[in-house]
């Protein structure tokens, strides 16, 4: 019998465990290895989505109160001027600003841009001004050939510049269309600065005059509109009642984009997640076997350690703290091994599932932001099943008799 | 919305608790209708051993329920990110009838375990077992809970629709709206300070006064503390609900026993609810260990128990009520005035 108080008996309990499990090194590295991969795949995706969430919040809040779309026969169409004034006389708007975008198909790169029409004179003054890498800044002689056409320039993605570059593009863009006379040449006078990437790699950011001869947009129509409303606490009313007067107008509310942005990534990851359990299904039937499957030498020690007076308590705290150690160094193994991954390596792999869908992969960085409250769920999902599964072999273990063993010694 | 990691991560929770509980109980039953323990025959010698196993089992029980009633809260809290309308925890539970069922179920069978766990550790220490065939006749009726809450969780999570527009804590905890939450916030602190610290008071003087006088009627003094402890944790929240939550925050209208627990407002609530928590655990089972009269070892035992579980609910309680009335002392020092 371990004499001594409480803490002197667990302290010794747990050297005793941690001596068995050295001594079965074979066996328990095994089980650690895989232990270590499952922690680490739950945990790379649990902090991929915690980081995106996190990303998606921040930027998001830059994103219009609300959006107006007009719907015709179930689909998006272009908004009429007419709706302006109307919108504008709501209590409470601010104002209501007019939005030309589109897609635009290159289909010899096999890329699809998004084509935004803005003034760029607002982006050069602004504090936007910071986030691009102005280029071609002119020397005097090519100042007036830019500044003759103002209308046919542009600023562009990082991800867009590198395949303009590709195809020798990447200062001056023709975008055409087979339907067209001739091709529109852009050019291109900066481009994003890297932190924007989620948002701007794909992007075309023209004048809107140009934007509209290459959306093919008839002067009188916008592609949305976006209403302000400085005081968040009517943003909801404010969109039900444009679609209360307009019944042909959608209004998108930032909460309601936020929400299904974070829909979609828990989903994405509960969806990765839950291909997993089958993994984790079949480790911890692994753990079972490996629990139950006690060697004739494992028997025989504890018969021994029971012949000389340990309490079946105490050897089931010796599996417990067993369990326990393991588990506790394959958690943290694996907890760090996944940050590793995903934020210096950046989670190669995982990151496609997660974003982007289009030809262009954006490849920003990942900013490390673990909750402690994920700690919580991977030892929910990892650690606590293990737990569960060793219960019963562990008693199984503990009981047995020490006369059994003798008598085959 | 069964696809969502926190609600997968509950479902795994929950399954692995489930499953080791049914463990737990076929073996309970089969100590409960064989047990004899006068009998040497080697299924008396097995079942003797098969109590260990239920040992294990519970204990494992209680450590995931805790866990659980952690993380169900996180999850509520994190949720509330997918759901329109929703700002914090109450939000998510408000959003299904079954929200603050499951939480409420929670925290009741989290008491159950915790006083299982004692009465069992008691009859542990014992040789001959004696509380041993009502401890797993109550082990058996404890099962039932732990699968409604199960079959509440998959409810819920099947229940929870992220185009659906929920009502957040503002709205929940307003005097002006209707339902529990609201009555509860609009129970005003002039009722509901008294009435909790005329429970404080008598807590104490229970325990420091009538305890000392009449040693003849300790026993009714002890077996008080029970429901005694049990007012204490329903008033706490509706004054945690109606008067402290407004100075933590600040703000007359916000009244969320749950926002205070997030980084915003650096985790006030976790040694709050904590210390509650705690409190009411020990302070329950320290009145209920009052009914151990036989045998005479066990008894001996459990006064020792008791006494122990007495002293951590008092530190409990005082801790709780210095971190509950802390943001009121400070508001007050501050400005002078009340909210």
């Amino acid at each position: 019998m371990i004499s001594g108080s409480w803490f002197e008996r667990q302290k010794n309990i747990i050297d005793y465990s941690l001596q068995s499990l050295l001594r079965r090194r074979s066996k328990n590295i095994l089980i650690l290895i895989i232990f270590i991969v499952l922690v680490f795949a739950v945990s790379s995706i649990l902090f991929i989505t915690g980081s995106l969430t996190q990303e998606m919040m921040i930027t998001s809040n830059d994103l219009p109160d609300i959006t107006v779309q007009r719907i015709l026969g179930g689909r998006q169409v272009n908004v009429l001027s007419s709706y302006l004034p109307e919108i504008e006389k709501i209590p409470g708007v601010e104002a209501v600003e007019t939005r030309v975008w589109g897609y635009f198909y290159l289909a010899s790169l096999q890329a699809n841009f998004t084509i935004y029409g803005m003034d760029l004179n607002l982006l050069e003054e602004g504090e936007y001004r910071k986030i691009v890498n102005w280029k071609n800044v002119p020397d005097p002689a090519e100042n007036q050939i830019l500044s003759s056409r103002p209308d046919f320039r542009m600023i562009i993605g990082q991800g867009v510049f590198e395949l303009l570059k590709d195809i020798q593009m990447e200062k001056a863009f023709l975008f055409y269309q087979p339907t067209w006379q001739k091709p529109i040449p852009f050019d291109i006078i900066g481009t994003f600065k890297t932190e924007t990437e989620l948002q701007s790699n794909d992007m075309m950011i023209l004048q809107t005059e140009g934007a509209r001869r290459v959306l093919e947009l008839p002067p009188d129509e916008f592609s949305d509109l976006v209403v302000h409303v400085p005081n968040p606490e009517e943003i909801e009313n404010i969109a039900l009642k444009i679609h209360r007067y307009f019944p042909e107008l959608r209004t998108i509310t930032r909460a309601q984009i936020q929400n299904t942005y974070a829909t979609v990534f828990n989903w994405k990851s509960a969806f990765v997640l839950s291909s997993l359990l089958v993994a984790i299904f079949a480790f911890l039937i692994l753990i079972w076997d490996k629990a139950s499957g006690l060697s004739p030498e494992e028997k025989r020690e504890i018969g021994i350690l029971k012949a000389i007076g340990w309490d079946t308590d105490v050897v089931l705290s010796v599996k417990f703290w067993e369990g326990l150690i393991l588990s506790g160094i394959s958690s943290l193994a694996g907890i760090l091994l996944a940050y590793a991954y995903i934020y210096w390596l950046r989670a190669p792999g995982l990151r496609e599932i997660f974003i982007g869908w289009s030809t262009i992969y954006p490849s920003f960085k990942l900013m490390p932001d673990v909750d402690p409250k994920f700690l919580l769920l991977i030892i929910t999902i990892s650690v606590v099943p293990y737990l569960a599964v060793t219960v019963f072999p562990a008693w199984k273990a503990a009981i047995t008799d020490p006369d059994a063993i003798m008598r085959n010694i | 919305m069964m696809l969502d990691p926190w609600i997968l991560g509950l479902i795994i929770g929950h399954s692995a608790l489930l499953l080791i509980f049914s463990l737990g109980l076929i073996n309970a039953w089969q100590i409960f209708s064989g047990w004899d323990y006068n009998s040497t025959a080697e299924k008396q010698f097995l079942l003797e051993k098969k109590t260990y196993l239920v040992s294990t089992v519970m204990n494992f029980a209680l450590f995931t329920q805790i866990l659980m009633l952690f993380l169900f809260g996180m999850a509520a809290d994190e949720l509330a990110n997918v759901l329109p309308g929703a700002m914090c925890a109450v939000g998510t539970l408000s959003s299904t009838s079954y929200g603050f069922a499951l939480l409420d179920l929670k925290i009741v069978s989290f008491f159950a375990y915790f006083i299982w766990l004692v009465v069992n550790y008691l009859d542990n220490q014992i040789e001959t077992y004696p509380l041993v065939r009502k401890k797993y006749l109550a082990l058996m009726l404890l099962y039932p809970f732990a699968v409604v809450e199960t079959v509440l969780l998959f409810a819920f999570a099947f229940d929870l629709d992220p185009s659906v527009i929920t009502s957040c804590c503002g709205s929940v905890y307003n005097e002006g709206a209707e339902g529990l939450g609201a009555s509860l916030a609009g129970a005003s602190a002039g009722f509901i300070l008294p009435l909790f610290f005329s429970i404080v008071i008598l807590l104490l003087l229970n325990r420091f006064v009538f305890n000392r006088r009449d040693a003849g009627k300790k026993w009714l003094g002890n077996l008080l503390e029970f429901p005694l402890w049990i007012a204490f944790f329903i008033t706490a929240i509706v004054v945690i609900i109606s008067f402290i939550s407004t100075y933590v925050y600040e703000m007359l209208s916000h009244k969320c026993p749950f926002c205070f627990m997030g980084a915003e407002y650096h985790y006030y609530g976790v040694p709050l609810y904590l210390c509650l928590f705690v409190a009411t655990a020990t302070g329950m089972t320290g009145g209920l260990l009052e009914t151990i009269k036989r045998p005479e070892t066990l008894a001996e035992k459990a006064r020792l128990l008791q006494k122990k579980m007495n002293t951590v609910s008092l530190w409990g309680m005082l801790a709780f009520v210095v971190i509950g009335f802390l943001p009121f002392a400070t508001y007050y020092i501050k400005t002078g005035r009340l909210i």
